[in-house]
């Protein structure tokens, strides 16, 4: 059975085809927003610090240049927020969803990107899964490689990564079982 | 109260707030039709449905809003 993280959901999604019936939705694994919060730790510490030294130790007698200091340290400390949250706003915006049909990959980025790509289910040719080194295999998740005609699709940090591709086999199975019925049942007509 | 304390304090408030009304923005109108839970709905258990998104910007907003706030009243 395929448990959290993956969303039973908003089932109705931006592109999906009338007779596409929603299955499940997954977003990339919490490690990667580790990165960008070590990030926004190590910003916060290095401003403290310096505000630390300049304020307590050297005591700036200037006021105009304790204000500038601190002025200039206000905005990297906003700065340095921002770009964690834009990266946190990022990581929702990036949704894999699969219906009995196919498999949609929508990534979005507040500004600059918005991609949308879908591969037929049926037309699946190798799934493959990928989970390299201590970290991806004490946490449970990896790479998701799809494998069709002319489209390779690779999901990486994909979440509880073994139930995903065992659905996604037993999927695919149902979706080829339900062409090869339509197929005979064009070629009986 | 000095007054340019006021002055620095009202427009760095002013800015957070403009940017993560835009950012929120943005984002709000980017994650529809992209599986987020409602807070009603089945996916309710998960850790961010569409209202615990707002309340997490608007938590953000008063955090970054007072650590200027402390800061800027013991040294300006």
């Amino acid at each position: 059975m395929v448990k959290s993280p993956l969303l039973m959901a908003d089932t109705e999604f931006q592109g999906k085809h009338p007779g596409e019936a929603f299955q499940f939705s997954f977003r990339q694994h919490w490690i990667r927003l580790l990165w960008p919060f070590t990030k926004l730790i190590v910003w916060h510490l290095l401003i403290i610090s310096i505000a630390y030294v300049t304020f307590t130790m050297i005591e700036i007698p200037d006021s105009f240049t304790r204000r500038a200091t601190l002025v200039l340290l206000t905005v990297f400390y906003l700065l340095a927020n921002f770009e964690f949250l834009a990266r946190f706003y990022r990581h929702f915006l990036y949704v894999i969803v699969i219906t009995d049909k196919k498999i949609h990959r929508i990534k979005k980025s507040l500004i600059i990107l918005d991609d949308h790509q879908s591969i037929d289910l049926w037309a699946l040719q190798d799934i493959n899964k990928y989970q390299h080194g201590l970290i991806q295999n004490l946490l449970g998740f990896g790479s998701i490689e799809l494998e069709a005609q002319d489209t390779l699709l690779r999901i990486h940090f994909t979440p509880v990564i073994a139930n995903i591709y065992e659905k996604l086999m037993h999927l695919r199975e149902q979706a080829r079982t339900q062409m090869s019925y339509r197929g005979t049942a064009q070629q009986k007509a | 109260m000095d007054s340019t304390l006021l002055t620095a304090l009202a427009s760095f408030a002013l800015l957070i707030l403009a940017i993560e009304g835009v950012m929120w923005h943005i984002f709000h109108r980017k994650i529809i039709g992209m599986c987020l839970p409602e807070e009603s709905g089945p996916g309710m258990r998960s850790l961010f449905t569409r209202i615990r998104f707002k309340a997490f910007a608007i938590i953000h907003t008063i955090l970054l809003i007072v650590v200027i706030v402390i800061t800027y009243f013991f040294l300006w």
